[in-house]
């Protein structure tokens, strides 16, 4: 009969740590009470662990005062990350992009979506002036004002155009 | 109000908050070691170790406005260093996830041996990392992967494979 397969590493971490569930941790112990392989690795791993846990406490290098002294009389503050939500952590990716976002890029942008929102504005100058634009290169009469254009009753009032926008087109040659 | 003894964890927070630089020296003698200690595991550098500690202490007489002193201290402060430190490895690209494959240094002969705490240390080193913020936050200080999750900004699950990379990178070149 062979032997039942030697249960993953994560499994024995598992089991050391008491964050096996318990059927889990049944079949584990039951593997180990019969593996000495096993047995050996969860000691390494605990053994690692320990010696990690058991580092002596290190010591800042001796100038590290002064330097936080020079720091705080020199009128510096820092914000520290008192919170996860604090800390970037949640939105790091957002933020890096929105850093790497080139500034000609996200003008451009910023434009187009103004120069859109502004042509849908019925009677706003952008609107009036493509209509212009669109008559002359084909040459026809200038489309009617849609209805869209003209404001129903109980809808904001567009502003005026200013005059420059409502000045006589000038004459193409 | 209630008087606090003077020289207590509490007065001495206080006296910080108030802007004096002997209190903060006293809570920097009491703690400046942890810090500096969670800060070169998690870093793996004792230059940015030593920033850390800087940025930690220069930063306090502000961040104790958010701390209402509800259970420990120096837990509290050491959650604050590791997110310092978790910050700066970040900000160098050390956590993101195409970092976590550099294995680092390949374990040299007669390293071998899990027991020794200097060997056991070095170890830890050579992990990559993001794998090692992982392993110090959750075998050495203790906290969930829920936790651990929050402060990388990562799933608790991957916070599991992390650990688990971690602890197989460990048991590989232990072994």
């Amino acid at each position: 009969m062979r032997a039942p397969p030697h249960p993953p590493l994560d499994a024995l971490r598992a089991f050391g740590d008491d964050e096996a569930p318990a059927a889990e941790a049944r079949r584990t112990a039951a593997h180990l009470a019969g593996c000495p392989e096993c047995r050996a690795h969860l000691a390494a791993m605990r053994a690692l662990r320990d010696g990690i846990r058991r580092a002596s406490t290190l010591a800042p290098p001796p100038h590290t005062w002064e330097r936080i002294t020079a720091r705080r009389a020199a009128g510096e503050e820092l914000i520290l990350p008192v919170s996860d939500a604090a800390d970037g952590a949640a939105a790091p990716a957002a933020a890096h992009r929105f850093r790497r976002l080139p500034v000609r890029r996200a003008a451009l942008l910023l434009l187009g979506v103004a120069g859109v929102a502004s042509a849908t504005v019925p009677g706003s100058p952008l609107r009036e002036a493509l209509r212009d634009l669109v008559s002359r290169a084909t040459g026809a009469a200038p489309p009617p004002a849609s209805p869209a254009s003209t404001p129903a009753a109980g809808t904001p009032t567009p502003l005026p155009p200013p005059p420059a926008a409502a000045a006589p087109p000038e004459k193409v040659p | 109000m209630k008087e606090q003894p003077p020289g207590s964890e509490t007065a001495l927070l206080a006296d910080v908050r108030q802007g004096s630089t002997d209190a903060l020296g006293q809570l920097y003698a009491r703690h400046a070691g942890a810090v500096y200690s969670l800060a070169f595991r998690l870093t793996g550098s004792r230059e940015d170790a030593e920033d850390v500690v800087q940025d930690v202490f220069v930063g306090l007489p502000r961040a104790l406005r958010a701390y209402d002193e509800r259970g420990r201290f120096g837990a509290w402060l050491g959650r604050v260093a590791a997110r310092v430190a978790l910050m700066r490895l970040r900000s160098r690209g050390a956590l993101r996830e195409d970092a976590l494959d550099a294995a680092g240094d390949p374990a040299a002969p007669g390293q071998a041996d899990p027991v020794d705490r200097i060997t056991a240390q070095r170890a830890l080193q050579r992990l990559p990392d993001g794998l090692r913020a992982v392993f110090v936050l959750k075998e050495i200080e203790g906290y969930s992967h829920a936790e651990i999750g929050g402060m990388l900004g990562i799933t608790p699950q991957n916070a599991a494979v992390r650990l688990s990379r971690a602890w197989n990178l460990l048991h590989t070149r232990a072994s």
